[in-house]
């Protein structure tokens, strides 16, 4: 088995999958959240793309 | 045409800022694939075990890198908030918020890999040593650092508000740990990793762990860039909506 | 003094320490062993909480009837009149539970020697809670039903002084006692003194700007 440490696999395993997990989590909220803003900030560019001075500056 | 001197306040300017970390974050994200994964395999599968506390040791790769960052992410916002206070940079403001999650991730995930690394070899989960201490304190601080900005409505002055709370928190996280060290130094062993002493762990840990650190840093370098770029065009996006040219 | 007595706040924050110290008490005296550091732990926490429950009235009043905006404009610096709140709220939330520690130890379980020194160890230390609690009452002003937030951002400030009071009281409990222990906490309310009305006052002027 490659998953085998001896005597503190367990140990070994389970901090590696909490820690992981946890940054997984972060990284997939990351994603999803700036994919979600992305969108709406695209769908409101089209809504009127003549008005490109505006969207330009903050 | 006049060639300035580029300074480090360009990165100050929102657009600036977008433009260059478009084209930095596809590096970030491959470099911290690369150093994270090679780090981990390494230690997990090609280091021989710790003489005395077996192979527990390997614990070492995610639990180092992880309090490594929770600590250093935090003085990253105190810097940040400072910069913010003082020189009114948008963009420094929304690192400090910005890097407040991924800093009380890594808190957490130090803590839980102590405690899981503790069991074995000190024969308990959780014990009020100084280190275990001061790190439960900066999770505290971390906390109310993200609640005051998830129970208040975003503006300059919760902003100026927060930055206010970043600072009294590093002056008294500063003052705790001083305060947890003053009797004692506890169970848990110094810093394996400083520049200077002669009694670092030895290299076959060594450069492992360094790689690993690396990855940890390069993730969340990554993270950090791309929640910016996500807050600033979310505040982009609050304002074209609030100037009512829908 | 008098203003603080009209409002009965002495008799609020005293009566809450009182009963806060007997529930506990109460509490540990069914399992049969309370031991001297647990009830100086119960003793050091219950000061924390009383003093943390009397901040929100430090500058809320003032900042919503508009006194805080005549302090602002008088000839009196901000930061002497935070100075001088944080020590109306020593007087009257802290040194009124400093009296009644020998009383109250005495059924917990203290001798009254080390009770007097533990009540000697407050009296230099909680100044020190009194100038972080203003730290706290200027972060959520104006925030209606900010006393959870309130409670988040000050308790963890409150640590280094819990930490160092609790050391210096079992080190008593122990009879190895120094009046250096004394000139430590007495030392950090001096650092407090020094350093919170300055950030104080930022935090106000934040609220102004």
């Amino acid at each position: 088995m490659i998953l085998d440490f001896g005597k503190y696999s367990f140990e070994i395993l389970i901090s590696y999958l909490s820690t992981f997990s946890l940054i997984l989590i972060l990284v997939i909220s990351t994603y999803l959240n700036s994919k979600k803003v992305k969108k709406d900030l695209d769908k409101f560019k089209n809504k009127d793309p003549n008005d490109s001075k505006k969207s330009q500056s903050i | 045409m006049i060639k300035y001197r580029k300074n480090i306040w360009e990165f100050a300017n929102p657009n600036n800022f977008l433009r260059i970390t478009n084209k930095i974050t596809p590096f970030f994200i491959i470099l911290t694939i690369i150093t994270l994964s090679t780090g981990i395999i390494w230690g997990l599968f090609f280091t021989p075990e710790d003489y005395r506390q077996g192979s527990s040791v390997k614990i070492i790769y995610v639990h180092v890198p992880a309090a490594f960052l929770a600590i250093n992410i935090y003085f990253m916002m105190f810097v940040t908030s400072v910069i913010w206070l003082i020189r009114r940079h948008h963009v420094s403001l929304i690192a400090a918020k910005s890097a407040a999650p991924i800093g009380f991730i890594m808190t957490l995930s130090a803590i839980l890999t102590g405690a899981i690394w503790g069991k074995p070899i000190w024969g308990t989960y959780w014990a009020w040593d100084p280190r275990l201490t001061s790190f439960s304190i900066l999770l505290m601080f971390y906390i109310g650092y993200i609640s005051i900005w998830q129970t208040m409505k975003f503006s300059d002055k919760i902003a100026d508000l927060s930055s206010w709370l970043c600072i009294i928190g590093s002056i008294f996280a500063l003052m705790s740990r001083y305060a947890v060290f003053f009797w004692d130094q506890g169970l848990h062993q110094g810093a394996s990793l400083s520049l200077d002493k002669k009694e670092n762990i030895d290299d076959v840990f060594y450069f492992p762990l360094l790689l690993s650190m690396a990855g940890f840093v390069f993730l969340f370098l990554t993270l950090l860039v791309i929640k910016i770029k996500t807050e600033i065009q979310k505040r982009r996006l609050n304002i074209l909506l609030s100037t009512g040219n829908t | 003094m008098l203003f603080a007595l009209a409002n009965k706040s002495i008799l609020l924050s005293t009566s809450f320490f009182v009963i806060l110290i007997l529930t506990v008490g109460i509490g540990f005296g069914q399992t049969g062993d309370s031991s001297e550091k647990t009830v100086i732990a119960i003793i050091w926490i219950a000061t924390a909480l009383s003093s943390l429950l009397s901040i929100k009235e430090m500058f809320q009043n003032d900042f919503e009837d508009g006194t805080l905006d005549f302090y602002m404009l008088s000839a009196a610096t901000l930061e002497t009149i935070i100075c001088l709140k944080a020590f109306t709220h020593w007087i009257t939330t802290n040194l009124p539970i400093i009296f009644l520690i020998p009383l109250i130890s005495i059924p917990l379980g203290i001798t009254f020697y080390h009770s007097i020194l533990i009540s000697l160890v407050m009296l230099v230390s909680t100044p020190a809670l009194s100038f972080i609690s203003t730290l706290g009452a200027a972060l959520t002003l104006g925030e209606k039903g900010g006393n959870l937030l309130l409670s988040i951002f000050i308790l963890p400030t409150f640590l280094p002084i819990i930490i160092f009071g609790m050391k210096i009281s079992i080190l008593i409990t122990n009879s190895i006692y120094d009046i250096m222990a004394h000139l430590i906490l007495f030392a950090l309310s001096l650092i407090c003194l020094a350093i919170t009305p300055f950030i104080t006052s930022a935090i106000i002027k934040v609220h102004y700007s």
